[in-house]
């Protein structure tokens, strides 16, 4: 089974991420970048004008014409580029079933991108998103054992630092997250989450970001945790794993207990004696 | 891989820089469970981090500034549980006067410097710096309270640090300020962050450990035998649920065996001595096993005072605890006097 650390390499939008940056690598530089810059200057402009209002820009419903005019972004340009057909396209899919593409249309269609306004948008804000997945990716690439749980908390806290950096691009759509984001919490928590409470929990992130300033990322997660917690770590098939790692560590120490010697036992008990006790204390309370 | 032409830019840069930080400090159990010198924990990692940043960002470019800080800020946590009080006050208070230099006094990080170095400088237990201390988080509430408001955490941190400050300078008046400002606090981020909320959950721990402090204060008066039981059973009542709480949320993790020796230790004034002795050697055994360090000598302190005065474990565990405090708190703290009393009290019963 391949490590869920290396299944994040192949999502869907880490694949559209490095065809572009090959492209960009070859032509040293890309059509669509311009057209980021200027829906994000757009986007600025906007949440300024409208004195830093982030649910009135996650409301606004932009029509294409404004959008273009507003930008600067030639009619063609916007669908040649954002075409669902067309690769690079973050939406293209050109081989459904290749590793990792199970959760990435169920995120597409859980996110609603399907125009060419919708995908320029979704693509601007995995762009802006990248950096914080890069850095997260590369902590976890370090570390000898990662765990999905954890893993899953440290995203929502990269999800939420990205919306306070970039307000006005996490604002828009109705405060959706960037689209790797959301794949990467598929393959986090094993898709144990459906694609669209995977969306409903990160938005709520981006939301509660721009809205409690003063919380930081800590205390977004605090806000999101439980929700988490129970849609991908306390469901499903979480008792069995943990039974089975229990069983299996108990055996363990078992055969490892008689090679120690007296005083790392007695450790060992004062260790474990009150955590069993307590785990008996929730399966049979005593009052 | 093909290495991304974006990383020379200076707004990914400083992105990246921030999440690998945030991701650090997230994933710190885990880095330490990877093994490693056990002191060099986390410290190397972020030596690396601070190296990539110099490497990455211009000098000259305030945001980068500000990241270079938080880097800063995150390392001295970190050696902070390598060093004494008198070096983490003096790291502190030199990052603190840089940080106000360089990003403003009124920065966020900047004011959390400031805490530590408050925080350290209290710790050493003079009365002027006791009151020193009270004194800067009057200030500093007022100055969140009129940039932010009431309802924003960061006001809710520093009223519930001036509420630590009062009570461990600990006059009555400071005793009675300190519980109301703990009991407004646990109601406001009830309403403000909702009552499961860890912030919330922060505060009442701390009001439990500040009604186990004032039952100590009465130690040794009969009369007053009731009220010292009261104010235990209240601290217990409030840890209960916590302890649970923190396990689900945090499992054995550092604030989850903090309250564990608090409710320890408001056992032990009780009397649930085997119950006070059971706790605490579980957390020494946990912190030992995941290098998780608690405020130095504390759990070995309230171990000597609840075993029985003539179990040489007792005494053993007070000259460890004397030990550790000597090499962590200046000779005069509290906390050294007591560790030395308790030594004597239990080498010639």
């Amino acid at each position: 089974m391949t490590h869920f650390v290396d299944r994040l390499r192949g999502t869907p939008t880490a694949r559209w991420y490095d065809q572009l940056t090959e492209q960009r690598r070859r032509r040293a530089s890309l059509a669509r970048l311009p057209a980021y810059d200027a829906l994000e200057s757009m986007l600025r402009r906007h949440l300024d004008s409208g004195g830093g209002d982030v649910t009135a820009l996650a409301r606004a419903r932009f029509t294409q014409a404004m959008l273009l005019e507003e930008t600067g972004v030639p009619r063609s340009t916007l669908h040649h580029m954002f075409h669902a057909d067309k690769p690079p396209c973050l939406v293209y899919r050109e081989s459904p079933g290749a590793d990792g593409d199970e959760y990435g249309g169920d995120a597409v269609a859980a996110l609603g991108i399907s125009t060419a306004r919708g995908i320029w948008a979704a693509e601007l804000k995995v762009w802006t998103y990248w950096p914080w997945r890069d850095g997260w990716l590369d902590v976890l690439t370090g570390l000898a054992d990662p765990r999905r749980r954890t893993a899953a908390e440290s995203l929502v806290l990269m999800v939420a630092a990205w919306a306070g950096q970039h307000p006005a691009v996490a604002a828009c759509d109705d405060f959706a997250p960037p689209l790797g984001a959301v794949e990467d919490l598929l393959v986090v928590s094993r898709a144990r989450m459906g694609a669209s409470d995977a969306v409903g929990l990160l938005s709520t992130v981006v939301r509660r970001a721009l809205h409690d300033r003063g919380r930081g990322p800590a205390g977004l997660l605090n806000v999101v945790h439980e929700r988490l917690m129970g849609l991908a770590f306390d469901a499903g098939d979480g008792l069995d794993h943990a039974m089975a790692e229990l069983t299996a560590s108990v055996s363990s120490l078992a055969r490892l207990v008689p090679t120690v010697p007296p005083a790392a036992r007695a450790r060992l008990a004062d260790e474990l004696g009150p955590t069993f006790a307590d785990l008996m204390e929730l399966l049979c309370p005593t009052t | 891989m093909i290495e991304d032409p974006r990383l020379a830019e200076p707004r990914y840069a400083r992105d990246r820089l921030r999440a690998r930080l945030l991701a650090l400090q997230h994933h710190a159990a885990e880095l330490a469970a990877g093994g490693g010198e056990p002191d060099a924990v986390g410290v190397r990692d972020l030596e690396q981090l601070l190296a990539d940043a110099d490497a990455q960002l211009r000098p000259d470019d305030t945001a980068a500034q500000a990241i270079g800080f938080a880097i800063h800020c995150a390392l001295q946590e970190r050696r902070d549980a390598l060093r004494s009080v008198e070096e983490s006050a003096q790291a502190w208070r030199a990052l603190y006067e840089r940080g106000a230099r360089v990003l403003g006094a009124t920065d966020d990080a900047v004011i959390r410097a400031h805490s530590f170095a408050i925080r350290y400088t209290r710790l050493r237990g003079s009365p002027a710096a006791l009151d020193d201390g009270v004194a800067r988080y009057e200030r500093q509430l007022q100055d969140r309270r009129n940039r932010l408001g009431l309802h924003d955490q960061r006001t809710h941190i520093t009223r519930t640090n001036l509420a630590v400050a009062l009570r461990d300078r600990g006059t009555r008046e400071d005793f009675t300020r300190a519980r109301r400002i703990l009991a407004e606090e646990i109601h406001d981020r009830g309403v403000d962050f909702g009552p499961g909320d860890p912030i919330t959950w922060s505060a009442q721990v701390i009001m439990a450990q500040t009604l186990i402090l004032e039952a100590e204060l009465t130690l040794g008066a009969d009369e007053r035998a009731a009220a010292r039981r009261s104010l235990c059973e209240e601290a217990l009542g409030i840890l209960r649920p916590i302890l649970r709480a923190r396990q689900r949320r945090f499992g054995p993790s550092e604030v989850t065996l903090q309250a564990t020796l608090v409710a320890a230790h408001a056992e032990l004034l009780l009397g649930g001595t085997q119950e006070a002795a059971r706790r605490i050697r579980y957390v020494r055994a946990v912190a030992e096993r995941a290098r998780i360090r608690l405020a130095p000598g504390w759990a070995d302190y309230l171990l000597a005072r609840a075993l029985p005065p003539d179990d040489p474990q007792a005494l053993a565990s007070a000259s460890a605890a004397l030990a550790a405090r000597l090499a962590y708190y200046p000779a005069s703290a509290r906390q050294v006097h007591e560790a030395k009393q308790l030594v004597a009290s239990l080498a010639s019963p």
